[in-house]
């Protein structure tokens, strides 16, 4: 039997490291109905993954901005264990471009957060769903702009995801990538696919390509990412 | 007085190594030849199907090169040693590609060294990992670990910048008498990173190497078990820890040790 034996007091202890997501979603008048019904179902269920999972529970780090009456930051980053999943009501116009800024600004200002606690980070996450095309013209020039840079200059990680036929896909997609379709109202399908891919990146390490699931994507899209 | 030294290395697999059914890519060696001593480390990169074939290939180069060459590569310039060191495992890592007939890449790792010979040493470090040295026991930090911005991100001996982030440390030992290697995996247990601070384990780790009573395998199954059991709590990448300790015995007058020898020859003890 070895007598050399190390405590847990001679360890450091520091935090997992983070995977910040901001779910930006559309509550314009247009989603009232079965869509925001779906909605609702589908985000409760994916803060419920992350929770039951043991790893994202301590590395997903989630805010979610909504735009339909006014563009409102609904849930605040933090602790899952926290945090209480909101309720969604559908109304108003789709002021896209300014739910893009906010959530650009509120990825960065965490990032600035994680750096001066010394808390080490993956890239950001930003899911865009909407199921029809901007209202705020001028904002949403400057948010591509700013966000298709950060998505080009592999700074963030993007999912446009348009929902129903009057999405704009064309506009989904000026942010950076091809914006996929979700199938119908599938919610749940992309909710949990999307945990599973933050499941796959909090045990990832240097160097290694993230795959993410295939088969799991076209349980949910009609158009792919 | 003659200086000794004392080495105990071990890796372990990480939980999602052991669940992917991945083979632990973290590597340690030591190389004892020339009057120079030599450890290194590498940890190979995450999704490369053959990074612990290139990091058991890019210890073992470091080392014996070291070894052999230590005096040329203390007086050359750095630039001139990162040139022959980077493309000389390039050249390894190519020729075992060709013969697996995969690419270059699925061979990258990280990569940690340290080489003493008479009082003078040479470190090197590219990537994630960090490299500390004990001043009297203290430990302290030699080469933090270079990441990109992301968690996920870091350098390589493949990479194509590995030139500029490939960092090589040169001195007298002064009053170091040891230095620890550690790979990413182990450097969440022992770095405090709010606090930017060596974890108390790195002088437990400098405590067991001092003790003469514990050989270099009881030192080893100890830093295997308690990779295992602690260190891999925190982490589900692999850990691993390479340690070298200098210790100075008296030299005796020649003549004392001729008789020595002598005695040993017939096996005649002091008492008779």
């Amino acid at each position: 039997m070895n007598d050399l034996i190390l405590y847990d007091k001679d360890l450091a202890e520091n935090p997992t490291a983070r995977i910040p997501i901001c779910l930006v979603l559309d509550t314009s008048a247009s989603m009232d109905g079965a869509p925001i019904e779906e909605l609702n179902k589908g985000v409760k269920l994916f803060m419920e993954a992350i929770l039951e999972d043991e790893m994202t529970r301590f590395s997903a780090d989630i805010s979610i901005v909504t735009f339909g009456q006014i563009v409102e930051e609904e849930l605040k980053f933090g602790s899952i264990e926290e945090q209480e999943t909101p309720t969604f009501y559908a109304g108003g116009l789709t002021p896209m471009g300014e739910a893009m800024l906010t959530s650009v600004e509120l990825l960065d200002n965490r990032k600035k957060e994680y750096q001066k606690a010394g808390v080490d980070y993956f890239q950001p996450w930003l899911v865009i769903m909407s199921d029809g095309a901007p209202t705020d013209l001028v904002e949403t020039e400057a948010a591509i702009k700013i966000v298709s840079k950060l998505y080009n200059d592999k700074k963030l990680i993007l999912f446009p995801i348009g929902i129903g036929d009057r999405a704009d896909m064309n506009k989904l997609s000026q942010f950076g990538r091809p914006a996929a379709k979700l199938n119908g109202l599938k919610f749940k399908e992309f909710f949990e696919w999307l945990s599973q891919s933050v499941s796959i990146v909090s045990q990832s390490s240097p160097g290694e390509t993230i795959t993410l699931d295939e088969d799991g994507i076209k349980s949910w899209v009609t158009i792919g990412l | 007085m003659k200086p000794v030294f004392k080495t105990a290395g071990a890796s372990v697999r990480g939980t999602s190594h052991i669940k992917n059914n991945i083979p632990c890519q973290d590597k340690v060696y030591r190389c004892a030849a020339k009057n120079t001593i030599t450890i290194s480390l590498a940890d190979g990169a995450g999704s490369c199907s053959m990074s612990e074939i290139g990091a058991d290939i890019s210890t073992q180069f470091v080392a014996d090169y070291l070894c052999e060459n230590f005096d040329k590569i203390y007086t050359q310039d750095s630039d001139k040693t990162i040139e022959i060191l980077l493309s000389s495992i390039k050249q390894l890592l190519t020729r075992k590609s060709e013969d697996l007939n995969v690419s270059l890449k699925e061979f990258s790792s990280t990569l940690l060294f340290v080489s003493v010979k008479n009082g003078n040493y040479i470190a090197g470090h590219i990537g994630d990992g960090l490299i500390g040295c004990y001043l009297d026991g203290n430990p302290k930090v030699l080469s933090f670990p270079e990441n990109g911005e992301y968690s996920n991100q870091t350098y390589f001996t493949t990479s194509e910048t590995a030139k500029d982030h490939l960092r090589i440390y040169k001195g007298e030992l002064s009053t170091i008498n040891g230095f620890i290697l550690m790979s990413d995996g182990s450097y969440d247990s022992l770095f405090d990173k709010s606090k930017k601070k060596l974890a108390l384990a790195n002088e437990t780790f400098f405590s067991w190497m001092k003790d003469s009573n514990n050989s270099q395998q009881k030192v080893e199954e100890a830093l295997s078990s308690n990779l295992e059991s602690l260190f891999t709590k925190a982490t589900t990448d692999d850990c691993s820890v390479n340690l070298l300790l200098i210790s100075y015995i008296d030299e005796l007058p020649w003549h004392e040790t001729l008789l020595n020898k002598i005695k040993g020859i017939f096996s005649i003890n002091d008492k008779g």
